[in-house]
């Protein structure tokens, strides 16, 4: 007879009371110290940093031994990410080791393009830098040195070297990332560009096209706080998208809707919260500037019916949906970043998924819709070490790009339109005699890619170009000088993101190994660079090291610089929860000299000094002087008469209220060969700045085109068919550049066939179709020439595979009154190739 | 701790002398054997020190216009022509020195540093896993400090466990061999172990690669004066030519 589980615990305990006293007798001793148990990486020096495989900059330990990385962790001090670290950041050997990497500076020896370099001297560099630089500032138009940069999570010293140069010809990326959410926030609420809905308090949550699980600018921390609260709250996540990503995947339930819809079904939702009186009408018309009847009445138009044909989404969805989700109020949010914005009426879209929270009273409640007016670190309480220059005078023409009325149309929140910063350069709108690029690749990267390569080969339009990265790219292909930057685990920053806890927070990137090869970081670049220049921008750079610059900028942390080498982050325990601001009221001091507006409750107090007015500091509600919104009217502007103002300046009609537009090309019958082809990106996948990683290539390196089958069989194609897809300009309805209709590129692709994409919807993923940057991030077309046969580079096993450049298929395709890139509206035909 | 120049010289002098200059006046080219490799004396370290030293300069670095012209020498035009080709083309050669200079400086760019070197001269890359570094990283690192040796402060390597180090390693090591006896004999013990478990266990595959991607003299030559030095030398130590561990065997 066998023994059961309680014998054994029976024996177990016998042997306690027996052995007890004796001590150990296993052999083994606990000694002092953290244990490090299954997969920690023991025997580690541990340094925490900030991620910066994207954009999230999450916490991480970096475990180092003898000066080399061994293993990336997450940091449990980060009060964003709480130790959770995704694959891109646990893959950071792959980056920093990678031995294709930009470790020398080098110059072009033949024609630009042609991929003939020699290996230069940093001395040489600068030299040649610093003599173009100098040469253009001296000329009196500092603004032809142009700056293009990508993920920027250095922005004060960046801003430092271009501020002191004088040029205000600095290009983003914004209008390809992020605007119309920006846009949409700030008109609405004014004090944040940025909505954190309250996931882990939350209820229910609603998702209008983000892929938050996989390509969110807060990745890790979203994700975790709504899987949080799914586990623990019995949360329900609804996903409307035209794709089953990773994110609808997680999700309760998932509604493929037609691309460029999410607003109109938005709206018919705030029909359906309207008309059935599921609203907090009180919340609505205490704290908007829009009546809820009056509301009620604009969105009346949009019937769960007209949002069913338009999206496909059936009708009863809708109805439901908005049920449930004003029956969890206020513990329920939307999100949408990334997703509803990035078509040709994404403004719009956000606005109305934006409302949809105000009319059930969630705004700023905990679970609910909050914000943080921080986008990153307190800078009051840590301020820049000076000398800070001052910002330039002169004006750039592409960067103002003046035709899109809401791109630029928040001070201190710039937004540019970058996607027709080339085509701009090619028409001459603006001279540029230099132009560096920095963490970027524009020339890849970018819609149009064609044309952005066209016009950096070209050294009339872009006589000189230095590019700083830590690859190869197709932009550093065609530049003069390439410098080899550090990874973001060989250099300084003080970083933050707008945190999800509503607190806001400091973080410190340190270096965790020294610079391989002879890379360098901006922070040593820049202030020789101005030393060389020389005009009185050296000035702004005084500190002899790095460390000394940080020694400063620490100084108000408890504990200093050491303390932020020590923990990587710092949170001030006093401050609380960013929960409805907009209701906290004014102090004594604040209302000194201050004069309410009656007819509009506003409370005034001195002047504006951009705009000469007077500043609005608050608003009366009732007898009661709060601190409201930061919008013109210090209340949740419904309507906008801001965004309507700036519309009639530009000679483009801008809606105040939220509202459908249909997408001119989606609008036309379309036949069925006529597909729209949206965009996507991978989670272990960002940009080409993971290319490069044969630990995430081996993930994901492909990307065939998902196709629904029914689309399929109409199209007479099978699953792994070629196809020849050709994608289209857009209509001239859409008021976008070079808008004519007209064919712009095809390429040969596969076809994947899958349920969990829109019958007119064609997806093709971001990240791949490199050619340059080693044999991992060209997925083997770049020849090398390994000696033994065991290395693993002879592992690429995807060796040429299927992997297409998408962009060369995207045209520019602006939001006419954002000008953000709508990445998922091309029209394109497709035919069994 | 003893500061080299990246060719790890003997003598930590950048200097670089031909198998002519080291023989004396007295010795001739003719002393080379066919594939130009020392035969006379055998046991003689020196020679073998300095040609190694050779080899790891001009994996090192980009040729400068002292060693460009050394190349062009007699001497030099003797030791290739017994290896079948010649140090400098003549196309290069009919170039203004700085010309032919840029001219070799974009092939070894191309070669050895990139951007996407077509054929790194790394170790950890070549033989051991697609990260720089590592494994074989530490290892030269161990011996370095075990030798007391640093790389110079103007190397120009990603990566210890590059051709120029461990050829100069080896170098250096000859050179100990001429030293007092007792230093001597370890310092042989040492070559000899170095070259089987380091050098020979990568190196010619590199060699045969690297000879296959060459367009451009001294390149072309250098991979088959390389392998011809290293085939010669594990022949002096009874070694095989190829040493690579077994697979799987890391």
């Amino acid at each position: 007879m066998g023994l059961e589980r309680r014998d054994f615990l029976k024996l177990a305990a016998a042997a306690g009371a027996t052995l007890g006293g004796l001590g150990t007798l296993h052999g083994l001793t606990r000694v002092h110290g953290r244990a490090a148990w299954s997969g920690k990486t023991v025997g580690a020096r541990r340094i925490p940093s900030v991620c910066q495989a994207c954009t999230t900059a999450c916490g991480i330990i970096a475990n180092v031994k003898d000066g080399r990385l061994l293993t990336v962790e997450g940091n449990p001090e980060d009060p964003n990410s709480r130790g959770a670290t995704c694959a891109k950041g646990v893959a950071a050997p792959s980056i920093l080791y990678d031995p294709f990497r930009v470790l020398y500076p080098l110059r072009r020896t033949g024609p630009r393009g042609s991929g003939a370099w020699k290996r230069i001297t940093w001395d040489e560099a600068y030299a040649e830098i610093g003599e173009h630089l100098r040469r253009i500032r001296a000329s009196g138009h500092p603004e032809e040195f142009a700056f293009q940069q990508g993920r920027n999570r250095s922005t004060d010293i960046i801003a430092r070297f271009l501020n002191a140069y004088g040029t205000p010809s600095v290009f983003n990326h914004r209008a390809l990332c992020s605007l119309n959410r920006r846009a949409a926030l700030l008109a609405t609420i004014g004090e944040s560009d940025w909505d954190l809905g309250d996931y882990e308090h939350s209820d229910y949550v609603l998702n209008f096209g983000c892929n938050f699980a996989e390509a969110h600018q807060g990745h890790i921390p979203t994700v975790t706080r709504v899987m949080r609260a799914r586990e623990q709250r019995g949360a329900k996540l609804v996903t409307f998208e035209a794709r089953l990503s990773n994110t609808a995947a997680v999700s309760d339930e998932w509604f493929c809707l037609k691309p460029g819809t999410d607003g109109l079904v938005a709206l018919a939702m705030s029909n359906v919260i309207c008309s059935e009186g599921l609203w907090n009408k009180e919340w609505f018309d205490t704290w908007c500037n829009y009546s809820a009847d009056a509301y009620a009445r604009h969105v009346a138009q949009y019937t769960p019916q007209m949002a069913a044909e338009a999206s496909g989404v059936p009708a009863e969805a809708i109805v439901r949906v908005a049920r449930e989700f004003a029956a969890a109020a206020p513990r329920c949010t939307t999100i949408c970043n990334r997703g509803s914005h990035a078509h040709w009426n994404g403004f719009y879209n956000d606005r109305a998924i934006t409302v949809l929270n105000a009319l059930v009273g969630n705004v700023g409640r905990e679970g609910g819709w909050c914000w943080h007016p921080l986008a990153s670190w307190d800078k009051k309480a840590l301020p820049e070490p000076g000398p800070v220059p001052s910002k330039p005078t002169v004006r750039s023409v592409i960067a103002d790009a003046k035709e899109w009325p809401l791109a630029n149309a928040w001070k201190g929140k710039a937004m540019r339109v970058g996607e027709i910063v080339y085509l701009w350069i090619r028409e001459g709108r603006q001279k540029i005699s230099a132009l560096m690029t920095y963490n970027t690749d524009q020339a890849w990267a970018w819609p149009e890619m064609g044309l952005v390569q066209e016009v950096l080969k070209d050294e009339k339009l872009v006589p000189f170009h230095f590019c700083l990265d830590v690859m190869y790219s197709e932009t550093a292909h065609l530049a003069d000088i390439i410098l080899p930057w550090t990874t973001y685990l060989e250099r300084w920053d003080i970083d933050a993101r707008p945190p999800l806890g509503l607190v806001d927070y400091v973080s410190l990137r340190q270096p965790v190994v020294a610079p391989q090869g002879e890379s360098k970081d901006v922070r040593e670049i820049f202030p020789e660079l101005a030393r060389r220049i020389g005009g009185g921008m050296e000035a702004y750079f005084p500190w002899a090291s790095v460390e000394e610059y940080f020694e400063q900028y620490f100084a108000p942390v408890p504990g200093g610089f050491a303390y932020m080498r020590e923990h990587g982050v710092w949170q001030d325990p006093k401050k609380k929860p960013n929960y409805a601001p907009y209701e906290r009221e004014l102090k004594p001091e604040d209302l000194e000299g201050a004069r309410v507006e009656r007819a509009t409750d506003v409370i005034y107090k001195g002047e504006d000094p951009d705009t000469q007015q007077p500043k609005a500091v608050g608003v009366r509600v009732g007898a009661r002087a709060l601190k409201g919104f930061g919008t013109p009217s210090r209340k949740f502007e419904v309507y906008s008469a801001f965004v309507e103002q700036k519309g009639q300046e530009a000679g483009k009609p801008i809606s105040p209220l939220p509202i459908y537009v249909p997408i001119p090309d989606h609008e036309q019958e379309l036949g069925d060969d006529q597909l729209i082809m949206i965009s996507f990106k991978w989670n272990v996948h960002n940009g080409h700045r993971t290319m490069q990683s044969k630990w995430l290539q081996e993930i994901v390196h492909s990307n065939p085109a998902w196709m629904n089958p029914a689309t399929a069989e109409r199209l007479g194609v099978s699953q792994g068919d070629w196809i020849e897809v050709t994608s289209y300009r857009p209509l001239p309805a859409s008021q976008a550049p070079q808008a004519d209709g007209q064919p712009l590129g095809t390429l040969r692709t596969r076809v994947r066939l899958t349920e969990g994409v829109h019958p007119k919807v064609l997806a093709v993923s971001h990240s791949c179709g490199r050619t340059v940057g080693g044999p991992v991030a060209s997925r083997g077309s770049v020849p090398v020439a390994p000696a033994s046969d065991d290395p693993d580079l002879r592992r690429i096993w995807w060796r040429g595979e299927l992997s297409v450049p998408q962009n060369a298929l995207i045209p520019i395709y602006p939001d006419p009154i954002s000008g953000q890139q709508a990445w998922s509206d091309t029209l394109v035909r497709v035919r069994r190739a | 701790m003893t500061r080299v120049s990246m060719s790890v010289t003997p003598d930590a002098g950048p200097s670089l002398r031909t198998p002519a200059d080291v023989r004396g006046a007295e010795a001739d080219s003719a002393a080379l054997p066919s594939g130009g490799l020392p035969t006379s004396d055998p046991l003689d370290p020196t020679p073998w020190a300095e040609l190694y030293a050779l080899a790891a300069r001009l994996f090192a670095r980009e040729l400068d216009a002292e060693l460009y012209r050394k190349l062009t020498t007699p001497e030099f035009a003797a030791l290739g022509a017994t290896l079948g080709g010649a140090w400098i083309d003549a196309h290069v050669r009919t170039l203004p020195e700085d010309a032919a200079l840029e001219c070799l400086a974009v092939e070894y760019c191309r070669l050895f540093v990139g951007p996407m070197a077509v054929c790194a001269p790394y170790e950890s890359l070549q033989r051991d896993q697609a990260l720089l570094g590592g494994r074989a990283r530490a290892r030269v690192e161990a011996l370095l400090e075990g030798y007391a040796l640093t790389l110079a402060d103007d190397a120009r390597l990603a990566s210890p466990d590059h051709a120029a180090v461990e050829l100069g390693l080896l170098a250096h090591l000859y050179g100990y061999e001429s030293e007092a006896a007792a230093t001597a004999s370890q310092a042989s013990l040492a070559a000899r172990r170095w070259l089987r478990d380091g050098l020979l266990t990568w190196l010619p595959d590199y060699l045969d690669a690297l000879g296959r991607v060459a367009v451009r003299a001294p390149y072309t030559l250098l991979a088959r004066f390389t392998a011809a030095l290293l085939e010669a030398d594990a022949e002096r130590h009874r070694l095989p030519r190829d040493a690579r561990p077994a697979a799987g065997v890391r």
